[in-house]
């Protein structure tokens, strides 16, 4: 009996060891770095283009740390019309540098990127026709989820059946109290005949299920924030992209990226990239806003 | 002129009445169990034939006044038995098993390759050989044949000649079965208490089979004892099980019925409760097996058999708290569970002495469910009471109902006919999402219900044809249909197999087949998970398809005891499906979107593209002796290509693992002990890691201007992977060390057995899988999950003999 207790005890206790991590080196080729640019240029907006290297994963340093910065790059940007755009290094000094002038025409925009040492990097982005906000309208308690009633926020607009669109929108609310315009992320909506993503509060979609329609977006805020809304008067500023293709495919894939790190069992995500012999994103777009007063 | 046709006519007669037929069926002497593929053969002339999934077998030969029969089946007495063969005779068999006080003969495993590219399992062995936790497991010995390779560590999920683990036709008595895992994957559904044999065909395959690409795991069950009432158990580690066999109309009526749990559940677990934690996890399986049989007459018998089983895994915690003067209680359950049901109801007629008759009505279901409840209860201070609940339920289901005819016709010694029809009618629920809401808020929402039904219709001839003694083929014809949405995916799919036996036993074959598969599995891990959805194909994504060519010589040494084979196979597929990148199960679709919850379809979160594998098995085998076993190698490659995955570019499959090996040895040293032993080892399988990592920059728009601006502070600057090609890195290889020891001693009504399991018996710590520590740089950990782990269980055979 005592033999047999034993026998019990000791399997029982192999049986808890039963989760094991350890860490182990993996003998990963040594990629050399690459010249990675992110800029998103708009029609009349600043411009800023923010370079530095890539990592390999071979290397031994720090992630934080260990990304250079290019302090010394020649940038040419060039419009549809052939204007030519200088840059300079910012105040900030983190590898960002700001454009002298601003894009003034629609159309296609091109990038090249010199450094001493690496490859030029070179690009080309659309700023697309913009899509003009019609209307904005309110609805309160349209909808119940989780226990808790959604009023709506309905932008009307009207998409050009001429091309293939990208959008993204956002809301901002002005806070009296701090003399400023603070994002609010919406929380559901009801457009179903829309594939809607929500990357840091600013939602993107695109024109395939509503080509050439006059289309209402639907937003839904929780029934405390529109309380809030109606209590403070607040003003809400609405802002309406309309992007090009490189920058709704490299968000979306940024977003799910974002959604699945420390995830073991979902499928790697390879981040959209539109810089040749480099990696990164350089991408265009032109807004319309309004600011409504729906309460 | 009138002689002539008198010579005619009289050769006409005379031919016509040279040949007689002799048909019967093959039982095993002690239980009445009928015995498949047992080989009869006449002496004289060689012709033989081959008894067949009822035990039924029929030889038409040249009459005479004394023919030998040679019956002959591993594990069994060869016996030969004479007859006159005048006129058409019924001659049923009962074979005895080989003796076990021969010196040289021991257990006789029945892993020889009768033809190419199939494997017949010895359940004997499966009882010696070392397992996971002690649990005999079918789909585990499965994984040690050549040309077949595990999933993830410990998992059940098997994948044959480079296919995907849902390519594999799994039938229990003639019915699918979908999800063959219990415990994550850990364990099969199988109990090999009811199990009478297994075959899996990997190739070559008859045109009776069709539905899946790769492989046929056609697993049948015991009738039950038709002579005596018997039964086994057995105590175990993780669960015990028992079986109980014997006849209820002896000679007529027989049942068997086994039924398996774990006691975690319902005994360990509120003992622990008891001590202290009240909050512990619970899981727990079970299954049960029955099967009934009735020979109405000497021509017809049916049989009623079904399976069911279940696991379910819930957390449960409960809190209180007080908020002015009221008190809260809450309770939050998840819970996950996931079940098969199968039954066959099968009705077995000899039409004449050549012609054998099987029809099934047959019924699948495989159900999942996730979900999670939180329940408040608020007691006021006023003596009032309010409830509000609300939950969410994932649920996915798959239904099969299906009749199938099939006709054994044994024309001549030269040709064996088979033919037959199948149809199913399916029912998949893939994915539904159910809201409720507190109950004074009445909202009960159903979101993404799409069930998907589809008719699947099947039609087969398939003809054994021995040309010479030397010489004889498999050919045959698979007809499919499959009906999905108002579109109609027919299929035509040829089947070759020709087998040459040359001087001393040497055998040559090729073979050549085409398969269609209508319905897939989507899988994130490969490991057999109960996530992995079964899914139709529909309008848009159409029916996996391949074409499969096979090679193999075959060579055995009779007299002691030896064989080998190699084998070489290249398999191109088409419309093999894998998750768009970055999806996870849940996920609605390829954006995560805002609570647009279960809007989307399955079929945009999958990419479609194109498979080839092609690899080339060896195996050795000793059959006799005190020490049995096999060594199976497999040096393989398996790839895939999809437009929108990789570039574009060709990528290893996942469970591309160039080198596999197993040796799997077991040794007698007496009648009351005998130990196992199973070495594996397996190059790692293909992942993707990141190669590089680069800055990305969140955006946000200036509030005054509009203008998109970076964020100046360098902390919130976000970092992201490069990858390189998918699947491009190995795993580390996988090996481990496997051994039991098993004693006996034989008891007043029985036999009791001890076996002691050490499953990874050096401990090496194999990979489950590999991570990049979140916020590092070269930084990868590796987790796995079965170190060293010893077991034991008690196992007992008994016999209830009337007196």
């Amino acid at each position: 009996m005592k033999s047999i207790i034993q026998i019990l005890l000791f399997t029982f206790f192999c049986f808890l060891i039963s989760n094991c991590t350890k860490p182990i080196e993996i003998d990963l080729p040594n990629i050399a770095p690459k010249l990675t640019v992110n800029s998103f240029v708009g029609l009349n907006d600043s411009i800023f283009v923010y370079i530095n290297l890539s990592q390999s994963k071979a290397s031994e340093n720090k992630l934080d740390t260990g990304f250079v910065v290019l302090d010394t790059a020649i940038i040419t940007m060039t419009d549809a019309v052939g204007n030519t755009v200088e840059f300079e290094e910012t105040y900030w000094k983190g590898g960002e540098y700001r454009g002298f002038e601003l894009i003034q025409n629609s159309g296609l925009v091109t990038i090249q990127v010199e450094t001493e040492d690496y490859e030029i990097a070179t690009a080309t982005a659309t700023i697309p026709t913009k899509t003009i906000i019609d209307t904005v309208f309110h609805q309160d308690s349209v909808s119940l989820f989780n226990d808790e009633y959604y009023g709506e926020i309905q932008i009307n607009f009207r998409d050009n059946p001429n091309e293939v669109n990208y959008y993204a929108v956002e809301l901002f609310e002005y806070w009296n109290s701090k003399n400023t315009w603070e994002i609010r992320s919406p929380s559901q909506s009801t457009s179903d005949d829309l594939i809607l993503f929500n990357h840091f509060g600013k939602v993107f979609f695109n024109d395939e299920t509503i080509n050439g329609q006059a289309y209402t977006l639907k937003l839904g805020y929780g029934s405390d924030v529109f309380n809030n809304w109606k209590i403070n008067d607040a003003p809400l500023k609405i802002v309406l992209y309309t992007i090009d293709f490189p920058y709704f495919e490299y968000t979306k894939d940024l977003n799910k990226a974002f959604n699945n790190q420390d995830n073991p069992f979902s499928e790697p995500t390879i981040i959209y990239s539109n810089i040749n012999d480099g990696v990164g994103i350089f991408g265009g777009y032109v807004i319309d806003s309004m600011v409504v007063d729906l309460f | 002129m009138k002689n002539i046709y008198f010579f005619l006519l009289l050769f006409a007669i005379n031919g016509y009445a040279q040949k007689s037929t002799v048909s019967g069926y093959i039982s095993d002497a002690a239980t009445g169990e009928r015995l498949i593929g047992v080989n009869i053969i006449e002496n004289q002339t060689y012709f033989g034939t081959v008894s067949n999934a009822f035990g039924f077998y029929s030889l038409t030969l040249p009459s005479a006044d004394s023919v030998t029969l040679a019956i002959s089946y591993l594990g069994y007495e060869t016996q030969n038995v004479r007859i006159t063969l005048r006129k058409n005779n019924t001659q049923n068999i009962n074979l005895a098993t080989k003796s076990l006080d021969l010196e040289l003969v021991t257990v006789t495993p029945e892993t020889s390759t009768p033809q190419m590219s199939t494997e017949i399992l010895s359940l004997e062995t499966l009882e010696r050989l070392p397992m996971l936790m002690g649990e005999t497991d079918i789909l585990k010995m499965v994984q040690l044949l050549p040309g077949v390779q595990s999933g993830s560590e410990g998992s059940s999920g098997f994948h044959v000649r480079g296919g995907s683990p849902d390519q594999n036709l799994i039938l229990l008595d003639g019915v699918p079965v979908y999800n063959a895992s219990h415990l994550f994957g850990f364990f099969s559904v199988f109990n090999s208490d009811a199990i009478k044999k297994v075959k899996l065909v990997k190739g070559g395959f008859p045109a009776r089979y069709g539905g899946r690409l790769s492989s046929v795991l056609d697993i049948t069950m015991n009738e039950g004892n038709s002579q005596e009432w018997k039964g086994k158990g057995n105590v175990g580690l993780l669960s015990s099980k028992i079986m109980i066999e014997g006849p209820l109309q002896k000679g007529k009526t027989s049942m068997l019925f086994t039924a398996r749990t774990t006691y975690y559940d319902w005994l360990l677990r509120p003992v622990i409760q008891l001590i202290g934690d009240t909050q512990i996890p619970s899981y727990g399986f079970y299954d049960i097996t029955g099967k009934i049989n009735h020979k109405i007459s000497e021509k017809d018998k049916i049989y009623f058999s079904v399976y069911t089983g279940r696991d379910r895994f819930f957390s449960k915690n409960n809190s209180s708290s007080s908020e002015n003067g009221n008190k809260i209680t809450q309770t939050d359950l998840f819970e996950i569970g996931w079940g098969n049901i199968t039954s066959a109801l099968r009705w077995n007629r000899l039409i004449n002495e050549k012609t054998f008759s099987n029809v099934s009505l047959i019924y699948s279901q495989y159900q999942f469910g996730m979900g999670t409840e939180n329940q408040t209860i608020t007691k006021f201070s006023d003596g009032t009471n309010e409830t509000e609940t609300d939950a969410i339920t994932y649920n996915s289901l798959i239904k099969d109902w299906g009749v199938n005819w099939n006709i054994d016709y044994y024309l001549s010694p030269k040709h064996s006919l088979k033919s037959g029809f199948t149809n199913t009618y399916h029912r998949f629920t893939p994915k539904a999402l159910q809201l409720k809401q507190p109950l004074n808020l009445v909202q009960d929402t159903t979101f993404a219900n799409t069930t998907i039904q589809a008719i699947s219709s099947s039609l087969f001839v398939e003809d054994k044809i021995q040309f010479t003694p030397k010489l004889k083929a498999n050919i045959g014809v698979h007809f499919a249909n499959f009906y999905v949405r108002n579109t109609l995916y027919p299929s035509i799919q040829p089947r070759l197999m020709l087998e040459y036996t040359a001087e001393k036993d040497w055998r040559y074959s090729i073979s050549l087949a085409s398969m269609q598969q209508p319905i897939h599995l989507l899988s994130n891990t490969g490991a057999g998970l109960p996530t992995d959805l079964w899914v139709s194909s529909t309008e848009n994504i159409k029916p996996q398809k391949a074409w499969q060519v096979a090679a193999g010589i075959f060579k055995q040494w009779k007299n002691i005891g030896w064989s080998a084979s190699i084998e070489a196979y290249y398999k191109d597929m088409n419309n093999v499906i894998e998750y768009a990148e970055g999806i996870d199960f849940l996920e609605d679709g390829p954006e995560t979107n805002l609570l647009q919850v279960g809007t989307q379809s399955w079929e945009d979160k999958v990419e479609v593209g194109q498979g080839e594998a092609y690899g080339a098995e060896f195996s050795l085998r000793k059959e006799t002796g005190k020490i049995t076993g096999w060594l199976a190698y497999t040096h393989s490659y398996s790839n895939r290509l999809f437009e929108n995955l990789n570039n574009g570019n060709p990528f290893p499959y996942k469970y591309d693992r160039r080198h596999d090996l197993s040796i799997v040895a077991t040794y007698e040293f007496s009648k009351k002990f005998d130990m196992g032993f199973n070495w594996i080892f397996s190059s790692g399988h293909a992942i993707t890691l990141p190669l590089e990592s680069y800055r990305v920059n969140p955006t946000s728009a200036n509030p005054f201007t509009g203008a998109l601006q970076f964020n100046g502070n360098v902390i919130n600057h976000g970092v992201v992977n490069g990858y390189m090609e998918r699947n491009g890195f190995k795993m580390p290889n996988y090996h481990r060390l496997d051994l039991s020891f098993n004693f006996y001693k034989q008891k007043k009504r029985g036999e009791r057995i001890w076996s002691i399991s050490i499953y990874n018996a050096y401990n090496r710590l194999n990979p489950y899988f590999i991570q990049l520590n979140s916020g590092a740089q070269n930084s990868f950990s590796q987790t796995s999950i079965f170190p060293i782990l010893p077991s034991f269980s008690y196992k007992f055979n008994f016999s209830i003999a009337k007196k």
